[in-house]
């Protein structure tokens, strides 16, 4: 029975993974800063899906359907690559939104499954904005290299988050 | 609900109220002994390889663990606490299931189309069966003769003979039933229906096993992971979603939808009166009455909960106590 099935899979580990495999760990990053600003103000800044111009690696945000149901947006990176995201949940009140990457090129972000939410407290003085995000590596497979490991997709999404949040805390209290 | 007695029948006796949960941490690498009357967490064991599938020992007296980045499953003695031994799988061991007539393991590996059975007591590989792309949640029919794998990349439930009988095929090929899409966990009541959580479709596929055959599919919330079982309700964890979908057996109706925080993930029921679910992104074990469907308890445990499997048991190591 060995010697068959073991032929069986031979044939079989050349087959494509679907757009929904993934690595066998799930991995989390949560990121928050305090912005010395209303939240109101912070979430105008911020809560708008269709407008990522407040992240310093993005130059365009191209979307459609706004922030309703369905919203799609297209991020361009500067120094290249896309991302293509679709909103899941949007809680304008709640100063919240979820959104999921739905194309991306592992080479332009090493994860795969990635679902994440950012939100926004506080008060009329002062804010926390912060950014989840859970995904699996780049790789699907067994034996990952090193540039598409576990490691790599926490460093590379915690990076984004950072710069993300650092540039909107610069932004907002400079009075931008 | 029955207990498999040491002789390898099935003795006509409720199983006892589980006491205490075992949870899977992936992210720490551990796993948490939860204390389910008290709600807190009696000890932690530490299982290096991403740990996530969990079951148990017919005798209840041994947990099995499979560690996916370590290519092999952890036995740990319940007694002591500590891993007994390791046994190397090979690929990607994810869903774990244990017979409960000879108590047999069978380890899916999720990188291939392998469903591997093992004898804990040797660490021997006893055999192999082809099944599925992708094998995940395994189930064990109650007379355990046969094995049913969710397949997560063929949208299958196979369903194989594992009885090693003399009047069975010696190289049998499983039956594959077309199901949701993306299917993780997979549930049995007794032997006669089984629930498979379909990931990619956001629905439950009800499977007749004697059938061969889908009988019914349920929409759920978002992602759904796995499915829990009491006597007259279905409880799915939908991951995206946060919540819990319950819905009727009888009608398939869905009755209501629970949050309970981030990413719930592994849910089993008490047989009872308590369904139990780990969420993954919030690190903590979340208790539901399974008749008034309110949320009545939660404990921190590790870092990145999965508890993919059977995790509710009767022991605990010789003294854990609470930290």
């Amino acid at each position: 029975m060995l010697r068959t099935t073991l032929a069986a899979l031979a044939l079989v580990a050349a087959l494509p993974f679907s757009a929904l495999a993934h690595g066998p760990s799930r991995q989390k990053v949560v990121q928050s800063i305090e912005i010395n600003a209303p939240a109101d103000k912070v979430w105008a800044a911020m809560g708008n899906f269709q407008d990522m111009s407040w992240h310093p690696a993005i130059e365009k945000t191209a979307g459609t359907g706004d922030n309703g149901a369905g919203a799609k947006r297209t991020l361009t990176l500067k120094g290249g690559g896309t991302i293509e995201e679709a909103l899941t949940s949007y809680n304008a009140e709640g100063k919240s939104y979820a959104y999921e990457i739905t194309t991306v090129d592992v080479k332009t972000l090493p994860v795969s499954n990635y679902s994440s939410s950012i939100k926004v407290t506080g008060d009329a003085a002062k804010s926390t904005v912060e950014w989840k995000g859970a995904f699996y590596r780049g790789f699907v497979n067994n034996d990952p290299p090193p540039e598409l490991n576990d490691e790599a997709a926490v460093k590379a999404v915690t990076g984004v988050y950072k710069a993300g949040l650092d540039a909107l805390k610069a932004k907002l209290e400079a009075g931008g | 609900m029955l207990i498999a007695d040491v002789s390898g029948a099935t003795a006509l006796l409720p199983a006892p109220l589980p006491l205490y949960a075992y949870v899977t941490n992936q992210g720490s690498e551990t796993v948490s002994i939860v204390d389910l009357a008290r709600m807190v967490t009696l000890d932690t064991i530490k299982v290096p390889g991403k740990p996530a599938g969990v079951a148990l020992s017919p005798q209840l007296d041994q947990l099995y663990v499979t560690a996916p980045d370590a290519h092999d499953i952890a036995v740990i003695d319940l007694a002591t606490g500590t891993v007994a031994r390791r046994i190397p799988i090979g690929g990607g061991p994810l869903g774990i299931a244990v017979s409960p007539v000879n108590g047999l393991v069978y380890v899916a590996d999720w990188y291939s189309r392998r469903l591997v059975e093992v004898d804990p007591k040797s660490g021997a590989i006893t055999a192999e069966f082809e099944v599925g792309q992708s094998p995940s949640g395994i189930a064990i029919t109650p007379d355990g003769k046969f094995a049913l794998t969710a397949d997560r990349e063929s949208d299958t439930v196979s369903i194989v003979d594992v009885s090693h009988s003399p009047q069975s095929d010696p190289n049998p090929r499983a039956t594959s039933i077309k199901v949701g899409s993306r299917p993780f966990g997979i549930t049995l009541t007794g032997d006669r229906y089984a629930y498979t959580a379909n990931v990619g479709s956001d629905d439950v596929s009800i499977v007749d096993v004697a059938k061969r055959a889908v009988i019914a599919t349920v929409p759920v919330g978002r992602r759904p992971y796995a499915v829990a079982l009491s006597q007259d309700r279905a409880f799915v964890s939908d991951q995206y979603g946060g919540t819990v979908t319950v819905f009727d057996l009888a009608t398939n109706l869905k009755v209501a939808t629970i949050p309970v925080g981030d990413h719930p993930e592994g849910i089993a029921y008490d047989g009872y009166g308590a369904v139990y679910v780990a969420c993954w992104f919030d690190n903590t074990l979340v208790r539901i009455d399974a008749a008034t469907l309110k949320v009545t308890g939660k404990v921190e445990v590790g870092d990145g909960p999965r508890a993919f499997g059977t995790f509710l048991g009767l022991y605990r190591p010789e003294g854990a106590s609470a930290r």
